[in-house]
């Protein structure tokens, strides 16, 4: 509808329903300022999970789901990280990928040991090479255990 | 409903000089007038309203009040912004994953602020350039013109301390580029070189705090200092009367002025709205100071000072060629006191050409510097 | 007849001999004749264990008198066919060896290899000790100034195996040591500088020198290639070979000259031995396509994830899973030396879903569908307003009240 018809008919409506439109128009530009108070204040609202703390302590989970001798893959970008309980106490946070060709590592039960699956390379719980070409041992983490909770520290 | 209001007015009317408070807004582009502090608020309005302005009607009039409302919208959302980030070298690119991830609207406060701020700059290039073809320098406005220009000056300096707050790859690197340029312009560059803490190498452990004190306090401070003068000035003076506006003039009342900047602002917001959610600035990985990445110019608007740069380098000596681009922005800043241009009413001709003539060189430059960066 | 002077000055010399040790001494005495020998000495690991002069040349160290000197058990070592037993008189001495933990059997060993055998035959320019360890100079072979030590082995096995009259005379190929330092493991180890990359002797022995025969080809290559040889020998390939009398890797990556074989080569490489349009470049061609195919979805994913990431999206978890595909890609590669299509599949199936998974969950983490809805909200909201803005402007300057 054009302009112009709207202008007639708001000339040729009564008074009252001029009131009921002058108000539904302010009612409606008053929503700007509603929107616009809406999107401050969702935005001052800290979100949940403020990342820049959790980038540098991972959660891994209790301590009572890592049975000893067994070990967990954490996910962590590019850089997977094995959480190894290997007693009681001590549990040893070592980076998940191999330092030959950065292939994701498989954990032995058995041997207690990290084997590559590309080239037969094998590191020990401390993350020293045994076998295989690797050149370098694996980065450590430390991982400790706060209210049955483990946590590795980034 | 109006009675209650009318009461309230009164009330605190009596206990405060509501008018003068509202001048203090006047102040910033939205009365070209100066308003009688000593009436009621509602009186003094009314008058106001209802006063006659010159050709009101015309477009470009608006630009003053959208660089003030653009300035403004700028200084909210890096309030805003400003509640997230940490300005440290650790921690500044992961607080603006943080904002652009896990805050709600993040992404789009930031986007508003960032294409906010390239708005107000290309605004305050159209509105020189609109001074300087319709001769808004001739006394008695050569002070509109100084504090115009040393406004867009230090929008710029905004910007560039702006761009490089979250260390993110392209930003860093464009900053560095726009700091080459800086250094390279006499006196000054050294100066702007001392105050970011950097001595040799342009960018310290400093630098990164200091461009965040000079972007978010002193920065805005002059910004809103300049504006408040360019205002007092056009107060003092009064609007400019182009060719054509004297027929026009008393055809509108402000009142009338204020829906059209109601229309133009609705516009403007959804302009940047649309261009923040259709275009945004990627979030680049974080920069490494210590790898150069190829073919990143300074920004925009300082790449026909970095084109001419590198069009020199080689041909004159660097601090030539910087002396060059100091003469160029100094002419630029007190044009109204240069004697050449001060009456030249037999020759119109004159100034358009040079207007011409420095926009083309100005285009010129910046497509060389875009190509060489 | 000495004078009384000339007496004391004896008696003083005869005290400061027995002050010194007895090693350093003889090196003395030796060295006034002959200096050049007595430095290149000094620095070896022989002077460091006390060795002497005399501890293989014989002969009397303590005098300058050169007939006494060279009197006796001297042997000047002109003869290079003895050197291999003077060595080993201290070197398979299991009591003077073992405080440094050195194996004694170089010399049996020695005696099998292609060196030892043609030195047994006479032939005195087969490489013995001391052309390849040096003589008065020679390191630990851990030292890096040892021209055994891995970098500088290649070049001293060239010393004779690049002299192409002295190979000629074997008709052996003088090329293998530029064809080694052409290859990956050359590249490797002397410009990457990879001490663990294979040099001369991890393939052909130390000092049993010998090139592997035909069969041990898969054995020798299979020490560090141990998933490659695994599936090898699983394939229909070990087989075929061993009764055609093929050499086993070397038939397609050649000997010393290996170079990195991609992916791409297996299509070139099936049809050198099958022929064109045979089943068995058929099948070299599946497998590639499946290598291929996941190596392209792991990309696509990658590719998407770094988009995700300038788009500000936590992409953390799928850069560990296209970093899982990667483990799978690389596993890939050995098992393709099974030559059939399973174990290929199984690998790079997992590869492909995680790559295909991947851009999934992307893709639905990049839609702005909501954002754009909101944008045309948006739109039709800031419509209404301008609507409202120009009535009001019309009323106005219709001179319309103003409420």
């Amino acid at each position: 509808m054009s302009e112009d018809s709207v202008e007639k008919r708001l000339d040729e409506i009564s008074p009252r329903r001029r009131k009921l439109l002058t108000w539904l128009t302010g009612g409606f530009l008053s929503l700007w300022g509603l929107g616009f108070a809406w999107v401050v204040a969702a935005f001052v609202k800290p979100p949940r999970s403020p990342r820049s703390l959790a980038e540098r302590v991972l959660k891994i989970g209790p301590i009572d789901s890592l049975p000893i001798g067994k070990a967990q893959l954490v996910r962590h970008g590019r850089d997977p990280i094995f959480v190894i309980r290997t007693d009681e106490e001590t549990m040893v946070g070592l980076s998940g990928v191999c330092s030959h060709l950065h292939c994701v590592l498989n954990w032995d039960d058995q041997q207690q040991v990290l084997d590559c699956p590309c080239h037969e390379g094998a590191f020990d719980v401390n993350g020293n090479v045994l076998k295989g070409p690797p050149p370098r041992p694996l980065k450590r983490f430390r991982v400790e255990t706060r209210l049955g909770q483990i946590y590795v520290h980034l | 409903m109006s009675r209650d209001k009318s009461r309230i007015l009164d009330w605190f009317s009596r206990r405060l000089n509501l008018t003068e408070i509202f001048s203090l807004l006047t102040s910033y582009g939205l009365f070209y007038a100066e308003l009688d502090t000593r009436k009621h608020l509602r009186e003094a309005l009314d008058e106001a309203l209802e006063r006659p302005v010159v050709s009101y009607g015309r477009w470009p009039r608006v630009l003053g009040l959208i660089v003030v409302v653009l300035i403004a919208l700028e200084i909210l959302t890096g309030a805003l912004l400003g509640l997230y980030f940490l300005p440290t070298p650790q921690t500044a690119h992961a607080s603006l994953g943080t904002i652009l991830r896990d805050v709600n609207f993040g992404w789009f406060v930031h986007q508003i602020h960032f294409w906010g701020a390239q708005l107000l700059i290309a605004v305050l290039i159209v509105r020189i350039l609109r001074f300087f073809i319709q001769g808004v320098y001739r006394p008695p406005r050569e002070l509109v013109w100084v504090f115009a220009a040393l406004l867009l000056l230090v929008c710029f300096h905004l910007d560039l301390t702006g761009r490089a707050l979250p260390l993110t790859e392209t930003a860093y690197w464009s900053s560095v580029r726009a700091l080459e340029v800086v250094k390279a312009v006499p006196v000054y560059g050294a100066f702007m070189i001392f105050l970011t803490g950097g001595g040799e190498l342009f960018v310290t452990d400093l630098t990164l705090l200091r461009f965040y004190v000079l972007h978010v306090a002193l920065f805005p401070a002059l910004a809103v200092t300049l504006i408040y003068l360019h205002f007092s000035t056009i107060r003092r003076i009064g609007l400019t009367e182009g060719a054509g506006d004297k027929k026009r003039v008393g055809r509108a009342a402000l009142r009338n002025h204020l829906v059209n900047l109601a229309i133009i602002l609705t516009i403007l917001f959804a302009f940047l709205v649309t261009l923040a959610v259709l275009t945004p600035l990627p979030f680049q990985r974080e920069a490494d100071p210590y790898a150069t990445v190829p073919g990143v110019g300074p920004p925009w608007y300082l790449l026909a000072p970095f084109g001419f740069l590198e069009l020199t380098s080689g041909v004159l000596p660097q601090w030539l060629a910087g002396l060059v681009l100091f003469l160029a922005f100094s002419a630029f800043l007190v044009l109204p006191f240069l004697d050449r241009f001060r009456v030249d009413t037999r020759r119109r001709w004159v100034v358009p050409a040079i207007a011409i003539a420095v926009v083309v060189a100005w285009v010129v430059l910046t497509i060389y510097g875009a190509r060489v960066a | 007849m000495m004078t009384r002077n000339q007496a004391w000055y004896v008696v003083l010399l005869v005290a400061l001999l027995m002050t010194v040790p007895e090693g350093v001494v003889a090196a003395e005495q030796c060295g006034v004749c002959h200096p050049e020998s007595r430095v290149a000495f000094a620095e070896s690991i022989h002077a460091l264990e006390q060795v002497t002069c005399t501890s293989c040349h014989g002969g009397d160290a303590a005098t300058q008198d050169v007939e006494r000197a060279h009197r006796g058990s001297f042997r000047s070592l002109r003869d290079r066919l003895a050197t291999p037993a003077i060595c080993a008189a201290c070197h398979s001495d299991l009591k003077q060896m073992s405080a440094y933990n050195l194996p004694v059997d170089q010399y049996a060993v020695y005696q099998t290899s292609q060196h030892g055998m043609a030195v047994a035959g006479g032939d005195p320019r087969a490489a013995v000790c001391i052309d390849c360890h040096g003589s008065h100079e020679i390191h630990a072979a851990d030292d890096p100034r040892s021209s055994v030590a891995a970098r500088n082995l290649p070049g001293t096995c060239a010393v004779c195996h690049s002299d192409e009259e002295l190979m000629g005379h074997y008709g052996l190929d003088s090329g293998v040591v530029a064809d080694y330092e052409a290859g990956i493991h050359g590249q490797s180890l002397l410009v990457a500088g990879n001490l663990a990359a294979p040099n001369c002797t991890s393939c052909h022995g130390v000092h049993g020198a010998t090139p592997p025969g035909v069969g041990d080809i898969d054995k020798v290559c299979g020490a560090c290639h141990v998933q490659t040889r695994r599936a090898f020998l699983d394939g229909a390939h070990y087989q075929g070979m061993t009764e055609a009398g093929i050499p086993e890797c070397e038939s397609c990556h050649s000997n010393h000259a290996i170079q990195r074989r991609d992916v791409d080569s297996i299509d070139t490489l099936c049809a050198d031995c099958h022929g064109d349009g045979s089943d068995q470049v058929l099948l070299g061609n599946k497998i590639h396509t499946l290598i291929e195919a996941a190596a392209a979805e792991v990309d696509k994913a990658e590719n998407l994830a770094l988009e995700g990431q300038r788009a500000a999206l936590d992409v953390e978890d799928h850069l560990g899973r296209i970093e899982e595909a990667r483990t799978y890609l690389t596993e890939a590669l050995p098992l393709a030396h099974a030559v059939s299509l399973e174990p290929v599949e199984q690998v790079t199936r997992r590869a492909r879903s995680i790559g295909e998974e991947v851009q999934h969950e992307i893709y639905a983490k990049l839609d702005r569908t909501e954002a754009h809805i909101g944008l045309v909200v948006f739109w039709f909201y800031v419509f209404m307003t301008l609507v409202i803005l120009f009535m009001l402007k019309r009323r106005m300057s219709s001179g319309g009240e103003v409420t």
